[in-house]
């Protein structure tokens, strides 16, 4: 993985006593809380309902075992013991104090990592494909231009204080495993002769008006990537709205101007400017990937793996293949039946750090799911490692099935949030992991419809790019919880149609089961549950959940 | 945190701890964490009361996102669920204390 | 009024030439002749005054550049960063933030950053320079 130099460590380190200045002046009252917050927004800390939250950033979501440590530690020492993984690859703390955050800051530096844009109208954490450098699929390894990108937008002079905030997604391989086609920005590197080239996408996002994103322009050489971002970005802030919060983001501006018309003032921007200004990217693109290239594994001998029972399901669901032979990838479900999806405990951070060591390379990953990655996993390692997850609870075998359910903090933590998502989640997983375990008992191959929830139309748990999204609500200050279906992340990304009327969060879990249940009794033979929705429409799916009283809970 | 209206019936002044990020109510003469030491104003003329201590404790930094929140005249509990649930901390389990399932 | 210069001097002067004076809003359709050139920011929150000053600084203008408006301290380096030679400041706004926090508005920030925009009057070299300078 990348490794800091001195001048990355400068960085981070200078960001950090900034941010104490910053704290001091508030504190002094030599900035008004109306000055303060968008400064600290941009350096991740938010004030939620309870406390103060602090994002950290994990850039494109890779970390080594020596930084989860770090998150343990801040985690046990400076928030109550445990920390959540989001949908953007970042980790989050929600106990924080104001006066802690820049101790917290010093102590991140060291290890090489920081908040810096992990909020705010800026270009926030670039994220990326959580098998970046393992998937078998990959054409282009996307974390060299990952790491590119956060070095171009970290502290930006001109792009710090946009309309909105600006999400940037890059992947390498065909399979979309980074919902790219829902960022403002998304890349697709392909290879080339000496350095990537790129499909560059424009407008998607998701939030009140979700967009699935337009193609910009195909196979910019990489000598134009900066260049084409930089005007990109320039006509985004000068243009994009600032009258409205829900129209400011560029999707909107795309929109309203129209791609050929946005497309044009972005190359007007160009033409003014010697990209020769951006030569030096090149190089440093060089330096960055020679970290990526060496990859921590050689290849092995395949061992062939195969198990029983609970083992024989993690093994098909949590571990996938490998561009080195001998090695796996393995997910580590952060959502055991009934658990709180991301959450994790200092403890457990600590064993995942140690089985990082152990038996991948020292290196871990976080996904936009939710879960940990361990990217270079010998596969004569993997019985031995499934054991250790066993003893810790960390060896739900659900990856890719439903209960591996997104959810954001949503009511019981953000101070944005209509409604509470956490305990759907959690009663959604109860009833799904009983019914995936009835299934595979069956024989039955369980792969199901996505579930993400958000807690409020921010759509932070992705509920539009769901195949099954749950959005929660206040209706008359009571909780009320939209249900829409048909949304997919992947290539072919769509955004959700909303079923019927909303639904109280005792009658969630049935609603989706009974969803499941039309799925199950009418698709055809392999269809996924996307594909049988485009088949059927939407009114199989509304007799299935209105048309009968819903059941009272056992 | 957009400005909320100053609510017409009974209600109370909250804000978060500049320091800390607490959750506390305003007793009339500081702020308590609890709920119950809150000052209840019932007539227009406390609301604009509380108001004004809102603005003054904002001012002098101890508090942020100072705000009145309406009461049900009844039970005397908060009418908006985002209060309800401000006021009973997290719903759920705290990750820390709960063993996972397998 | 107070300036904050590109090498950090602050100082209060009740006559500074601040030449014509355009919004921050929008760069100006022709590139200005005037010698000096105010962009005003609309707010603190409103960066599109960054980009109109580094769209000036690319269609070639190389006159002074002053930014106005209800920036902070903390908004100075992305100020000198995106093309600007100084930052005009009320005295309410020293008087609150405080004239320490304007002095050293440069020795507090981040100076160091990755790649200068061009036009940007410092004051650094940027990270990827330093790197491969050979
Ligand atoms: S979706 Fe809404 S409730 Fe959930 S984290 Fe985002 S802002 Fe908060």
């Amino acid at each position: 993985m990348y490794q800091y130099d001195g001048h990355d460590q400068a960085f981070v380190a200078a960001r950090a006593a900034e941010f104490r200045d910053q704290v001091a002046r508030r504190l002094a009252g030599q900035l008004s809380e109306d000055e303060f917050k968008p400064l600290r927004l941009k350096n991740g800390l938010y004030l939620q309902l309870h406390a103060y939250m602090l994002r950290v950033a994990i850039p494109y979501g890779v970390l080594s075992s020596g930084q989860m440590r770090t998150l343990a530690h801040l985690a046990d020492n400076y928030d109550r013991g445990y920390g959540h993984f989001t949908t953007r690859q970042n980790i989050q703390y929600n106990w924080t104090e104001l006066k802690d955050v820049p101790d917290m800051l010093d102590i991140l530096a060291e290890a090489g990592m920081h908040a810096i844009q992990t909020s705010g109208n800026c270009i926030r954490n670039v994220t990326t494909d959580a098998f970046a450098g393992a998937a078998g699929d990959e054409e282009v390894d996307p974390r060299a231009t990952c790491e590119l990108l956060r070095q171009w937008s970290s502290l930006h002079p001109e792009f710090a204080f946009l309309p909105r905030k600006f999400k940037i997604a890059v992947i390498g391989a065909a399979e979309d495993r980074a919902a790219m086609k829902f960022h403002d920005i998304g890349l697709r590197a392909k290879p080339d002769v000496q350095r990537p080239r790129y499909d560059i996408w424009v407008g998607g996002g998701q939030g009140r008006t979700p967009r699935v994103a337009q193609l910009f322009e195909a196979d910019v050489p990489f000598e134009r990537l900066l260049p084409t971002l930089d005007a990109m970005m320039r006509v985004y802030n000068l243009h994009g709205r600032r009258d409205n919060k829900y129209k400011a983001r560029i999707k909107i501006l795309v929109a309203e101007m129209g791609l050929d018309a946005y497309r044009d003032e972005v190359y007007a921007d160009m033409a003014e400017r010697d990209p020769a200004a951006f030569a030096v990217a090149g190089k440093e693109y060089d330096r960055i990937a020679a970290f990526f290239d060496r990859g921590p594994v050689a290849p092995i001998d395949d061992v062939p793996v195969a198990g029983e029972g609970a083992f024989a399901e993690w093994l098909d669901q949590n571990v996938s293949a490998h561009k080195v032979p001998g090695h796996a990838v393995v997910t580590i479900s952060l959502k055991a039946k009934g658990a709180i999806p991301g959450d994790a405990t200092g403890e457990e951070m600590r064993l995942v750090a140690d089985l990082a060591d152990d038996y991948s390379a020292g290196e871990i990953r976080v996904t936009h799911r939710q879960n940990l990655v361990l990217p270079f996993v010998p596969q004569s390692a993997l019985a031995t490692l499934y054991g250790r997850l066993v003893e810790a609870g960390l060896a739900t075998g659900n990856v890719g099935l439903t209960s591996d359910i997104i959810s954001c903090p949503g009511l019981d933590y953000c101070a944005l949030a209509t409604a509470r998502s956490i305990p759907i989640a959690q009663a959604l997983s109860d009833r799904l992991r009983e019914r995936e375990a009835k299934a595979r008992a069956a024989g039955v191959t369980v792969k199901g419809p996505t579930l993400n929830i958000s807690g409020c139309i921010n759509a932070c748990g992705h509920h539009h790019a769901a195949n099954i999204g749950i959005l929660g609500l206040t209706k008359a200050e009571e909780e009320s919880y939209q249900i829409t279906l048909g949304g997919r992340a992947d290539g072919g990304a769509a955004v959700g149609e909303i079923l019927g009327p909303g639904f109280t969060a005792e009658e969630v879990p049935d609603a989706v089961e009974k969803i499941i249940e039309a799925w199950e009794a009418n698709r055809l033979e392999g269809e996924s549950f996307t594909d049988a929705y485009q088949r059927l429409g939407k009114a199989v799916f509304k007799a299935a959940v209105y048309e009968e009283a819903p059941r009272v809970a056992a | 945190m957009a400005k909320q209206r100053v609510p017409k019936g009974p209600s109370v002044l909250t804000a978060n701890d500049l320091l800390t990020g607490t959750i506390v109510y305003w007793t009339g003469d500081d702020w308590s964490a609890s709920m119950h030491d809150a000052l209840r104003a019932d007539d227009e003329a406390s609301r604009a009361a509380l108001e004004a201590a809102a603005r003054t404790e904002e001012d002098a930094n101890r508090v942020v996102g100072a705000y009145l929140f309406a009461l049900d005249p009844e039970t005397g509990a908060p009418v908006a669920l985002r209060e309800r649930q401000r006021l009973g901390g997290p719903s759920i389990i705290l990750p820390i204390s709960t063993p996972r399932a397998a | 009024m107070w300036l904050l210069e590109t090498d950090g001097s602050f100082t209060r002067d009740d006559d500074i030439a601040t030449g014509l004076e355009i919004p921050g809003e929008a760069p100006p359709a022709e590139r200005p002749a005037d010698p000096v050139v105010t962009i005003r920011f609309g707010g603190a929150m409103d960066g599109r005054g960054f980009s109109t000053a580094n769209r000036l600084r690319a269609e070639g203008y190389d006159g002074r550049l002053i930014a106005a408006g209800p920036l902070m301290p903390d908004q100075a380096r992305h100020a000198f960063q995106s093309g600007f030679d100084a930052v005009l400041v009320s005295d309410a706004q020293v008087q609150r933030q405080g004239e320490d926090a304007w002095r050293n508005a440069i020795h507090r920030s981040v100076q160091e950053l990755y790649m200068p925009e061009p036009g940007s009057r410092g004051p650094e070299r940027g990270i990827w320079a330093a790197r491969h300078a050979d």
